[in-house]
């Protein structure tokens, strides 16, 4: 998991315990798959410690007039005890009951829901009064709350409550904290081509690449191919803005996991973008690619540089990451065919002293033995 | 109602026993008087619910609650 996993685990955890998400901030460096274990087991025992109570307050609602529930529910218990009780009521009975709160006190209560608890509520929820609550909810900018929810929203809904959402940098922010897969594929299948190319904008203008990279890593591919298409069809300022947003944060491991899936038109035009003629974006992508042992997945994709950008990576590469070669060497015993045709058209576009040095730097590997052999028709210069 | 130590499972101990002895002791707390305020808010809302609650439905929401 993440710091934004983490972020959405202490939060969860403060709310469980009545306190702020500063209160907890001491166990942020716990792994967030820890906080997850530590807030549903502290869910766990505050519900098994109080159940007696909880359902007995449940029960409450089927003895008394179902008005009187609903002040006890505003005005006795409040949005905090609320949501612990509805998941021991029927579903049918919470969902009566609701529709005589208003909607600030039933986005109040979804804070404190634990979704999974009250999944029979959920699912048979209306619809119209879903989209209101996602409102409130978004309004109020509870966007880890909503993530938490789509996980058990029924597709109608689920879908419904997308729509309502009419901003796409709000989608892609939610998405982060969606923890179900199918249900983040079941949203991106349904939006509209437009507003695919909505969330590709939303993520150049406010810098939300790092939850873009993460929704493609998670979605189907069919879904996945399609929001891809819809960044690379962007212009080049904004494929130029995702390139170097991946050299700052680190987001190769994610984009080359992508980019494998891609077909080879697609990958070549991110590739081919001129940012990668920035020698620190192109160091950025080789330290990534050593530090986490990245080489299938880079291999794989070499060739979509093409000759010139693979060129300009043995030269950058030479001359500040010499290591890297000797590394990237011993690993192209299997590349394909096109790949080695791409480095030996790449090894001639190199002066005869960059390419020596260049052959110094993987000497005794595969890619030494590649690059002494450029294609005929090339020369030095 | 009255004690507020909460029955945690062995895999939520476990992430709790990693901790240092002060963050472990600050988390204790933390659980424990968020079980404190849990319980006191249900007893208060009990109180306050039985003001609401029609006469003649009194004793058998009582009950309810006794068992």
């Amino acid at each position: 998991m993440n710091d934004t996993a983490t972020r959405a685990e202490l939060e969860k955890l403060a709310r469980i315990l009545g306190t702020d998400t500063e209160t907890v901030q001491f166990l942020a460096p716990i792994d967030a798959t820890d906080l997850r274990t530590l807030r549903e087991g502290v869910t766990d025992a505050m519900f098994a410690r109080f159940r007696d109570s909880f359902r007995s307050f449940a029960r409450l609602s089927g003895i008394m007039p179902m008005a009187i529930s609903a002040r006890i529910a505003q005005h006795v218990l409040g949005p905090t005890l609320a949501a612990r009780i509805a998941g021991e009521m029927p579903p049918d009975k919470a969902i009566e009951l609701s529709a005589r709160l208003p909607d600030s006190f039933l986005a109040d209560t979804c804070l404190q829901l634990d979704p999974h608890r009250a999944d029979a509520i959920i699912a048979g929820f209306p619809i119209d009064r879903a989209v209101i609550l996602t409102r409130v909810l978004l309004a109020r900018n509870e966007t880890i709350v909503m993530g938490h929810f789509v996980d058990v929203l029924p597709t109608e809904t689920l879908l419904a409550a997308a729509d309502a959402i009419e901003d796409e940098a709000d989608l892609l922010h939610i998405s982060f904290f969606v923890e179900d897969n199918d249900q983040l594929d079941r949203v991106v299948a349904h939006l509209t081509p437009e507003r695919r190319r909505g969330l590709i904008r939303a993520a150049a203008a406010r810098d939300q690449w790092p939850e873009i990279i993460t929704t493609l890593q998670r979605i189907s591919p069919g879904s996945r191919a399609a929001l891809a298409r819809s960044a690379l069809a962007e212009d080049n300022a904004t494929l130029d803005s995702l390139i170097r947003a991946a050299a700052l944060r680190d987001l190769w491991p994610a984009l080359l996991g992508v980019g494998q899936n891609l077909e080879h038109a697609t990958r070549a035009r991110l590739l081919q973008q001129a940012a990668f003629n920035d020698p620190a974006v192109v160091r950025s992508a080789l330290d990534s690619i050593a530090a986490n042992d990245l080489w299938p997945a880079f291999a794989a994709q070499f060739e979509a540089l093409g000759e010139r950008g693979t060129a300009r990576l043995l030269q950058i590469a030479t001359r500040q990451r010499p290591e890297f070669l000797a590394r990237l060497g011993r690993q192209m015993d299997t590349a394909n065919e096109n790949a080695v045709n791409n480095l030996r058209a790449a090894g001639g576009l190199l002066g005869t002293n960059l390419r020596q040095r260049v052959l110094a730097a993987c000497d005794g590997t595969p890619l030494a033995r590649m690059l002494a052999q450029p294609p005929a028709g090339t020369t030095d210069s | 109602m009255s004690n507020d130590t909460l029955k945690l499972d062995h895999d939520t101990r476990a992430v709790i026993d990693k901790l240092t002895a002060d963050d472990r002791a600050r988390l204790e707390s933390l659980i424990q008087q968020a079980a404190k305020n849990e319980r006191q808010m249900l007893e208060q809302a009990l109180t306050d619910a039985m003001q609401m609650v029609p006469r003649p439905l009194r004793n058998r929401v009582r009950k309810l609650f006794l068992g």
